[in-house]
């Protein structure tokens, strides 16, 4: 009987590139995919029965692994996939990585171990983990971030456009000194919106001092600390918070400290906040169309689970500025 | 001889195709068959083959918690007390979405099962199929918030019945007159409980009671508002028996330009993340969510440990926290 390794040889690749053909992978290089191709077809050669067992006996159950589930964003999301899933006769467990790559890598062992059927990610960093489910065969979107070195499929916002956005919207309502609270640096979205923060700035002929700048946590606590710091520190008269919660702990920092909005220090946030029209002053927000946003990714993975070597789409949605009383003086 | 998948398919009264099913975790598969075909492996003894066993290993490492609703954050917060002592146990925790809906429950607990979970921790939507096929199974469960009816099973709930009447007592003392209650679904025992506690709050203090049911989401909190503030005898003040319901309350109070609380008092069941920005801000009955799923957690830890121990019913007390929606 011919073997994996037969093929391999005959190929002269390795026996994982083989595999990763034999599995459909879009990862592997046009010309040896060819080449094993060739290879499989002159050497007769059939995957075994195990091996092809082993990839039909996958669950109905999709992984949507998510950073952070005290954050609204990501449960919001969640229901889009759900009610894509559902259609598609998937049921979905959500995973909590809590922003910690560790416990990230032992979801996606988990997902593997469980052999589901698909896995949706918002990658806490770094490429690593996403790539070991691309390399085992599982249909795998990605979504909210982006990370380098991996080629997925991908639904984002434009998040550059829409801190733009709320920088522009700033300096128009008058705002001198405006600060920006950013996300963790490894992160794609902290990155991108505080690059659309910079341009805005720089388009409007401002400086972009760095003492205005602080990098925290995507949490609450972190969104507190760092308005505290900026109000120490550099006194700026207006913030662009990069996420929901950081946008609640700054909000929290300046009414314990006197501070009033939006006569003294304008607000604007990213990401939308439950009952933000509860609360006063009602809060300019950035908002992401975050239901939109896993529904697309779960019509992805659909499509990825039917067509596993489709070439990986990226798919980018748009953002809008919500102007409330918190930003408007 | 050793069993056969026929012999277990015999004992279930199941077909052989659906012993496999079970086998290779397929979740479409009805949750009392799954419940029947795992208790029938387990009591003949059934070891699926070699090639099977590599496709299933025995038990899994994960902990499989079914909330009835992910965008509620009183669900989030519960999960971060699980996940912090399954994580010290050495399990993870995959979180399962029914949406209030029973029919999504059983493909949840179905799914749980099949795949051999480690163990369940669940706030049930209400469905009494998957209740049963959860207590007929060997897999260990833990009920949390809800209490799972007959399934003799591990139990954390808080006091909700102590902290809906301490709501009412405590509108009534604030000089309020006619106090309404907006509940949750018939047969959800959180919203049972939290009328009951209602109910025996306006008996105790002489007033009559006035009741609507809803959904426990926003928009259902809205729209009971609404059809209390055009009841011929209008509410002066309203306790809402969940967090989600009370913001639909108020945003239905905003939008219609009713003060709270000069003409309408608000005390909403359970805790809402940044409550202290809304204004007015608004009174709670709090509930000790993270401890909750701790607590539950360390009960299934145990109960995986000691499978034939007594369960336990852990009932954790609640908190009224006065802010300004209830005093005038």
């Amino acid at each position: 009987m011919t073997t994996i390794y037969d093929v391999a040889r005959h190929a002269g690749v390795s026996a994982a590139t083989v595999s990763r053909v034999a599995n459909g992978r879009a990862t592997v290089d046009p010309v040896l995919a060819e080449r094993v191709r060739q290879a499989m077809s002159e050497l007769k050669y059939r995957p075994n029965a195990v091996a092809r067992n082993l990839r039909k006996s996958r669950t109905t159950l999709w992984a949507v692994i998510i950073s952070d589930v005290g954050n609204p964003f990501f449960t919001a999301m969640v229901r889009g996939v759900e009610d894509v899933a559902q259609q598609a006769g998937f049921s979905v467990v959500l995973c909590n990585s809590d922003e910690d790559p560790a416990k990230e890598g032992r979801y996606v062992t988990a997902a593997l171990d469980e052999q589901m059927a698909g896995v949706i990610i918002s990658p806490s960093g770094r490429a690593t983990h996403v790539n070991r489910l691309v390399e085992a065969g599982v249909p795998v979107v990605m979504i909210d971030r982006q990370v380098r070195g991996s080629s997925v499929d991908t639904v984002l916002v434009d998040n550059e456009h829409g801190a733009e956005l709320a920088t522009a919207h700033l300096i128009e309502a008058g705002y001198e000194r405006i600060a920006c609270i950013t996300g963790p640096r490894r992160l794609s979205t902290a990155a991108q919106r505080l690059r659309g923060y910079q341009r805005a700035l720089r388009a409007h002929g401002r400086a972009v001092p760095a003492e205005l700048i602080k990098y925290a946590d995507f949490r609450e606590e972190g969104g507190y600390a760092a308005m505290a710091e900026l109000l120490r520190e550099s006194r700026p008269d207006a913030v662009f918070a990069t996420n929901n919660l950081m946008t609640v702990g700054a909000v929290e920092c300046l009414v314990d400290q006197g501070v009033r909005i939006p006569e003294e220090v304008g607000v604007v946030g990213f990401d939308n906040i439950p009952w933000a029209h509860l609360v006063r002053p009602s809060l300019t927000t950035v908002g992401q169309p975050t239901y939109d946003l896993g529904r697309t990714a779960a019509l992805l993975l659909a499509e990825r689970i039917a067509e596993p070597t489709r070439p990986a789409t990226s798919v980018t949605l748009h953002t809008r500025l919500h102007v409330r009383e918190s930003s408007v003086r | 001889m050793p069993t056969t998948i026929y012999d277990v398919a015999r004992r279930a009264e199941v077909s052989a195709a659906t012993v496999s099913r079970v086998l290779n975790g397929n979740p479409n598969v009805d949750p009392d068959m799954v419940a029947r075909v795992l208790k029938a492996i387990r009591e003949l003894g059934y070891r699926p083959n070699a090639v099977a066993r590599n496709l299933r290993r025995s038990r899994t490492t994960l902990w499989a918690v079914i909330v009835s609703d992910v965008g509620n954050p009183f669900f989030t917060t519960l999960v971060r007390g699980v996940e912090d002592v399954a994580q010290q146990a050495g399990f993870s925790v995959v979180l399962c979405n029914t949406d209030e809906n029973p029919a999504k429950e059983e493909t949840y607990v179905a799914a749980a099962l099949s795949q051999q979970m480690a163990g369940v921790i669940i706030s049930t939507s209400g469905s009494t199929k998957a209740a049963k096929s959860l207590a007929g199974s060997p897999t260990p469960v833990v009920a949390i918030d809800r209490e799972l009816a007959g399934a003799g099973v591990d139990m954390v709930v808080v006091d909700n019945a102590g902290g809906a009447e301490a709501a009412t007592r405590h509108l009534a003392a604030a000089g309020f007159a006619r106090i309404a209650c907006i509940t949750g679904p018939a047969g959800v025992s959180t919203a049972e409980q939290r009328l009951a506690g209602y109910l025996a709050g306006v008996k105790a203090t002489g007033r009559e009671p006035m009741v609507l049911r809803s959904t426990f989401r926003e928009q259902g909190g809205f729209d009971a508002m609404s059809a209390l503030l055009d009841a011929p005898d209008r509410p002066d003040a309203v306790f809402v028996a969940n967090n989600l319901m009370a913001v639909g309350a108020m945003r239905c109070l905003v939008r219609r330009r009713i003060a709270v609380p000069e003409e309408m008092g608000l005390v909403g069941f359970d805790e809402l993340p940044w409550a202290d920005l809304i204004r007015p801000s608004l009174t709670t009955v709090g509930q000790p969510a993270y401890e909750l799923g701790r607590t539950a957690a360390r009960l299934l830890a145990d109960r995986i440990q000691s499978p034939a121990s007594e369960p336990a019913r852990i009932v954790l007390p609640t908190q009224l926290n006065v802010r300004q929606s209830s005093t005038r």
